[in-house]
């Protein structure tokens, strides 16, 4: 058994690029180096993404483009997002620098991604620790127990930020992607139902834990478009399952009560939608004190409050809305609204073709998801992205 | 479970009638819950209470009774229109409610004519009341003046001319006082009659809950769960046809 145990480390020892792989999935958020002016240092993925581009450039090997390049569409939009930002800074905008930095990190994985050969069964393996000391650390961090490690640095339990877990990761919205991702990473390679089951179960608890709405929704939506799209579960089972959570719904609306669901469940549509109108299209977003429940929309009236700043930017100018202002803000709280700023009208047109062949459950999910959270200017998020398609192609190509 | 946008569109495609039919019937069908509801008519107005406020109840404290009368009219708005009277002051016009009821324009028509009666009983009730008083004043002025006249008589005829000056100057005093309040009241009084309570009536009709871009928002929803509902059936179907053959 130990003979065993010493000659997997020393296997992984012997592939550099299964190490990489795996400092990157596990590394938590330390700044090695920290840039003034900015939350976020140099960590050591971006040093360890550097010594990969060191060795991308120095290897007479590495191909920049061919016909079977793992993510293709990734690379075509990454060119588009040069473009558009080469427009942006022609037409006066200020690009922000170090998003160019991150886009070159981003251009730099997906070489790796395309040059790795690594066994499906390792990644599961992988994932499935990865998820299980997630699951440990954010039930020590529900109980005050562990602090997190974010952007800030190490945070206190009682720290505000603390409050919902994260797990590794650097934030609850964070886990809530990192978690979802690693499920439907492992829908593809996992034969067993009941471990399905398990993980299911697994990634919901941590969805809870995590408190992000957005998250939960997006990720049991797009889990019921799996199962309405399986080819195994037969179509009357299909509208007994949709019964069942329509009762489910109504139960937790009228009879139970917990807070995390409720406020969910409290949400008013058409309030959201005149918060949205008012904020975006009117410049009239109602003061904060004016708010119908701030339990429920105080999140959201931050979200538009800074969204209409940076449409409003957008819109200035003719050219901005075809191709957008760049990489000129870091966070924007929402990856629809990034892709309308960030790459304009066309970059929309671009996301949309590129996704054609993207399975309708996980189109669905960063749609939902990518309405209320900026999901790919986290490298964590970006990175499980990958290898989840990483896994998807792979498996396709193994079974065809 | 790879079912793409790419195989929504095929399916959109091949069902391209039903897919229209969803659409138009979804969108007929929220046009026809939502025209039929509209949200009620409001009527909105104003009752100018300014000129109690200008009663300077401390110089003249008999004004006092009059102030009742504020609340009689406050009291009327409530009793007039069912209790579901809103009325609101605005900063600085401290007297001036702004008032909103919601309900059918006829019932509002009807409850806003009770309401002005019983303005106008209330302030007919006022009036009496200045009357009562201004011709009680008139009546105490004109037995002053007689007093002065019998006492000044019997001051003549004793002699007693010193204390006449004293009498008719305290007499002259008591009778322009009573004049003052007697012009006080019926100046107030002609304030009460040209002024109008009840201002800026205004019957607002309630716009139908229909909207247009909610209503393609639900046609969208519709049409998706549709495609959604078929593709799942589809996946199904092809497989039983496939393990028949």
């Amino acid at each position: 058994m130990k003979y065993k145990t010493i000659n997997k480390l020393k296997n992984l020892k012997s592939d550099p690029s299964i190490l990489f792989f795996t400092i990157l999935i596990f590394i938590p958020k330390i700044d090695i180096v920290n840039i003034p002016g900015y939350w976020q240092g140099i960590r050591l993925e971006d040093i360890l993404i550097f010594f990969y581009l060191i060795f991308f450039i120095s290897n007479q090997k590495s191909i920049i483009y061919h016909e079977k390049l793992l993510y293709k569409n990734f690379l075509y939009f990454f060119i588009y997002l040069i473009i558009s930002n080469t427009i942006a800074i022609f037409s006066g905008v200020e690009i922000n620098t170090l998003m160019l930095l991150r886009l070159a990190e981003y251009i730099m994985l997906i070489y790796f991604f395309d040059n790795l050969r690594i066994n499906l069964n390792k990644v599961k393996k992988i994932l499935y620790v990865y998820l299980y000391i997630n699951l440990i650390v954010s039930i020590l961090q529900y109980f005050n127990i562990l602090g997190s490690i974010t952007s800030l640095g190490y945070l206190a339990p009682v720290d505000t930020i603390s409050l919902n877990s994260t797990g590794l990761t650097g934030g609850p919205w964070e886990l809530g992607v990192v978690v979802a991702i690693i499920f439907f990473t492992l829908l593809k390679v996992e034969k067993n139902k009941k471990n399905l089951l398990i993980l299911f179960i697994i990634s919901n608890i941590l969805l809870l834990l995590a408190e992000v709405r957005a998250n939960f929704v997006a990720y049991n939506s797009a889990c019921l478009l799996v199962l309405l799209f399986s080819k195994n579960i037969r179509f009357i089972n299909k509208i007994l399952c949709l019964y069942l959570i329509v009762i489910l719904i109504l139960i937790f609306k009228h009879f139970i009560s917990v807070q995390f669901v409720n406020k969910i469940l409290s949400i008013d549509f058409n309030y959201l939608f005149w918060l949205f109108e008012q904020g975006i299209f009117y410049n009239n977003l109602p003061k904060i004190d004016e708010l119908k429940d701030m339990n429920i929309y105080l999140s959201y009236w931050y979200r538009i409050r800074d969204w209409s700043m940076f449409i409003n930017q957008t819109t200035e100018n003719n050219l901005n809305i075809l191709f957008g202002i760049g990489l000129k803000h870091i966070y924007y709280d929402s990856l629809l609204v990034r892709l309308f700023v960030s790459t304009g009208i066309i970059g929309i047109i671009i996301i949309i073709f590129l996704s054609l062949r993207l399975p309708f459950y996980l189109f669905a999910f960063f749609i939902i998801s990518g309405a209320f959270l900026d999901l790919f200017v986290s490298m964590k998020i970006y990175l499980f992205t990958l290898i989840m398609l990483y896994v998807h192609k792979q498996s396709n190509n193994n079974f065809n | 479970m790879n079912i793409s946008i790419f195989d929504l569109i095929i399916f959109l495609k091949k069902k391209l009638i039903t897919s229209i039919f969803v659409l138009v019937v979804s969108f007929g069908l929220f046009y026809l819950y939502t025209g039929n509801t509209k949200n009620k008519d409001e009527l909105n107005f104003q009752v100018d209470l300014i000129e109690w406020g200008y009663l300077n109840v401390n110089s003249f404290p008999y004004l006092v009774k009059y102030r009742k009368y504020i609340d009689e009219i406050k009291y009327s708005i409530f009793d007039s229109f069912d209790q579901k009277a809103k009325c609101n002051k605005q900063e600085n016009i401290g007297n001036l409610l702004f008032c909103s009821v919601k309900g059918e324009s006829a019932k509002l028509n009807r409850d806003y004519d009770k309401f002005a009666n019983q303005v106008s009983l209330i302030l007919e009730k006022q009036d009496l009341e200045f009357k009562y008083e201004i011709e009680g004043r008139v009546l105490n002025k004109e037995k002053t003046k007689k007093f002065i006249e019998n006492s000044s008589k019997s001051l003549i005829d004793s002699g007693n001319v010193e204390l006449l000056t004293d009498l008719n100057y305290k007499g002259y005093i008591a009778t322009s006082e009573i004049e003052a309040n007697i012009q006080l009241l019926q100046k107030i009084r002609a304030g009460f009659n040209q002024n109008n309570i009840i201002k800026s009536k205004e019957i607002r009709p309630g716009k139908a809950n229909y909207d247009i871009r909610y209503g393609i928002l639900f046609s969208i929803l519709c049409l998706t769960i549709y495609v959604i509902m078929g593709l799942s059936y589809s996946t199904n179907n092809k497989k039983d046809k496939k393990k028949t053959k």
